[in-house]
C-alpha cells in the first residue's frame, strides 16, 4: 500500500487506513496537495482544533453564496456562528436529548425497525446496507419532520438528494459535483418549504411545529426560510450519516463472530460499548474542515493564518497514544465513549443520542430476527465506499427466513 | 491545589487534584474518569457532564444560571443537586468537593 496515494482524495472507494499510518508515520500535521490543507492525525490535535473554534474557525463562518445555496439558509445551525450558534445548538440538544430520544424510539425507530424487518424476515436473504440502513433514519426524520415515513418514494429520493449535497461537502467542488449538489438543495427546499408553511398554519405534534413555537426563544424574528434552513441541516445530519454507522456495525458483526455472540449475549453494556467501537473504529465521517484565525504551530509545523486545517477523526479514532490497540474491536474499552466520530466541542454532533438509540434498535433486531446471518459468498464484497462519509457495502447476506407467524 | 472526589454509580472514588480555574468538567476528562464526558468541551451544549453533587457541597457552589439550567431540565434521572461539571469552576475554597456521577452516563 506504501506510497500508492498521495492526498486522501485519491482514497475514494478504497479503505483509507493504511494510508493514514503511512501519514502518521510522517507526522502529526502534513500537507495534502490534492486538499490544498494541512491534514491532521492525531487524537489530541484534532480535538484541540475543534474544541477551540477562537483559534480554528469553521469555514462556512466565511460562507459565501454558492455554500448558503447548498446548505439551505444562513440559518443552517453549521452556517451560524457565535452566541446564535450556541443558542440554536442548546435548544437542539434538548430536542435530541437522551429523554427526548427515549419518546422517539418508542414512536417511531420501534415501529418503523419492526416494519423494516417484517419486509425481509421471511426471504431468507437480504442486501442490508439498502434493505436496512439506508432505510431506517431516513424514515425516522421524515416521521419526526412530519411527513409519511412509509412514502418509499420520499425516502429513497431524499436520500439521493443528501448524497448529491454531501458529496459537496465533502470537499469535491468540482462545478458538476457543485451543480448537483445546488439542484439537489432546491429540491429538498421544494419538498420542505410546503410542509413547514402548512404547520405554521395547523401544528401538529412533529419537530417543525415544535421550531415555530419554540424557535423565538433563539432568534428575534422567524421566517419560513429560517425553519427549511434549520430543517436542512437536521435532515441532512439525521439521514446521511446514521445510515453509515449503521452498515459499519453490520459489516464488524457479520465480520467477527466472536463480537456478534458477545453482543447477542449482553444488550446492556456489551452492545453499548460494540456501538462505541463500531463509530471509532469505523468512523462514518472521516474528516472535517477547519481555518486557522492566526499563525499558530501545530505538532511541530508552521500553520499560516487563513490555512485550511482537516482535522481526520478517522484516523485519530485510531491513534495508538490515545487507544490501545486502536484497530481492533475491544469490548471492554476504558472511555468508550471518548472518541471523535460524533465530533467533539461546540460543533459535536446534536443527535449523538438519536443515532445511538437507532443502532441499538438495529443491531438488536439484526441478532434476534436473523438466525444464522452471514455474509454470501458469492454476491459483491463489501467494500469501504466513499470518501467523506464512509460505510461497508453492499452486505449481502442470507439467514434463516422466518415465516410470518 | 482543591482536590475533588468523584464516586461512580457503582461506588468506586478516584481523589483527583486540580488546579484553581479548571472545571469539574476538564479535570474528569483530563484523568480519563469514566461517567463524565464533556462531549461538547464544556460550552453547556450537551449536558454529558451531569453529576450529582453531595449536598452538603451543593449550597456552597454558585447558582445555576440559565443556559444550564436549561440543559439539566433535559438529562435523565436528574434531581435536586443535579449539576453540569463543566459549569462548576474549582477553587481553593471547594477542596474535598465531592461528586457523583450518574448510571446512564457510563
Amino acid at each position: 500500500m506504501a506510497n500508492e496515494f498521495t492526498s486522501i482524495l485519491a482514497t475514494f472507494d478504497k479503505d483509507p487506513h493504511a494510508y493514514y499510518e503511512q501519514l502518521r508515520d510522517q507526522g502529526d500535521v502534513v500537507w495534502d496537495a490534492g486538499m490544498n490543507g494541512w491534514v491532521v492525525l492525531s487524537y489530541e490535535l484534532c480535538r484541540y482544533i475543534e474544541e477551540r473554534e477562537d483559534f480554528f474557525r469553521h469555514p462556512y463562518a466565511d460562507a459565501n453564496e454558492t455554500m448558503l445555496d447548498i446548505k439551505g439558509g444562513p440559518r443552517n445551525i453549521t452556517v451560524l456562528q457565535g452566541e446564535e450558534h450556541q443558542k440554536l445548538r442548546r435548544y437542539l440538544a434538548r430536542m435530541f436529548s437522551p429523554k427526548a430520544v427515549q419518546e422517539y424510539t418508542r414512536d417511531f425507530l420501534e415501529p418503523i425497525t419492526t416494519y423494516l424487518f417484517d419486509r425481509i424476515a421471511s426471504k431468507g436473504r437480504a442486501e442490508l446496507a439498502s434493505e436496512i440502513a439506508d432505510q431506517l433514519p431516513p424514515r425516522v426524520f421524515v416521521a419526526l419532520l412530519g411527513m409519511d415515513w412509509m412514502d418509499e418514494a420520499l425516502v429513497t429520493r431524499e436520500l439521493v438528494l443528501h448524497h448529491a449535497v454531501m458529496d459537496w461537502i465533502g470537499g469535491n467542488r468540482s462545478a458538476e459535483v457543485t451543480q448537483k449538489a445546488r439542484d439537489a438543495s432546491h429540491e429538498l427546499n421544494a419538498i420542505l418549504r410546503p410542509e413547514i408553511h402548512r404547520r405554521k398554519q395547523n401544528p401538529g405534534a412533529d419537530i417543525v411545529s415544535r421550531l415555530w413555537a419554540e424557535a423565538p426563544e433563539v432568534f428575534a424574528e422567524v421566517s419560513d426560510e429560517d425553519i427549511v434552513a434549520i430543517c436542512r441541516e437536521l435532515f441532512l445530519a439525521g439521514s446521511d450519516t446514521s445510515v453509515h454507522a449503521i452498515a459499519n456495525a453490520y459489516y464488524l458483526l457479520l465480520t467477527q463472530p466472536d463480537i456478534l455472540e458477545a453482543v447477542a449475549n449482553d444488550r446492556g453494556p456489551t452492545l453499548d460499548n460494540f456501538i462505541e467501537e463500531s463509530l471509532r473504529l469505523l468512523t462514518v465521517v472521516q474528516y472535517r474542515f477547519r481555518v486557522a484565525n492566526q499563525d499558530v504551530e501545530l505538532g511541530g509545523v508552521a500553520i499560516k493564518h487563513n490555512d485550511l486545517l482537516i482535522p481526520i477523526n478517522a484516523a485519530a479514532n485510531r491513534d495508538p497514544v490515545r487507544f490501545e490497540c486502536p484497530h481492533l474491536v475491544d469490548l471492554k474499552r476504558k472511555q468508550p465513549r471518548a472518541h471523535l466520530a460524533f465530533n467533539m466541542g461546540p460543533r459535536m454532533c446534536v443527535g449523538a443520542p438519536l443515532a445511538r438509540a437507532e443502532l441499538r434498535e438495529v443491531i438488536s433486531a439484526f441478532i434476534d430476527r436473523m438466525p444464522n446471518v452471514r455474509l454470501e459468498r458469492n454476491s459483491a464484497e463489501p467494500h469501504f465506499a466513499n470518501i467523506y462519509t464512509r460505510s461497508f457495502r453492499p452486505l449481502h447476506v442470507t439467514f434463516d427466513a422466518i415465516m410470518p407467524s | 491545589m482543591p482536590k475533588i472526589h468523584f464516586i461512580d454509580y457503582s461506588g468506586a472514588e478516584t481523589a483527583v487534584e486540580v488546579e484553581a480555574g479548571e472545571s469539574v468538567m476538564q479535570a474528569a476528562v483530563a484523568h480519563m474518569l469514566p461517567g463524565i464526558l464533556g462531549d461538547c468541551g464544556g460550552n453547556c451544549t450537551c449536558a454529558t457532564c451531569h453529576v450529582y453533587v453531595d449536598p452538603e457541597w451543593f449550597t456552597k457552589l454558585p447558582t445555576i444560571d440559565e443556559n444550564e439550567e436549561m440543559m439539566l431540565e433535559w438529562t435523565l434521572e436528574r434531581r435536586d443537586n443535579s449539576r453540569l461539571a463543566c459549569q462548576i469552576i474549582m477553587e481553593e475554597a471547594y477542596d474535598g468537593l465531592i461528586v457523583r456521577t450518574p448510571e446512564s452516563q457510563q
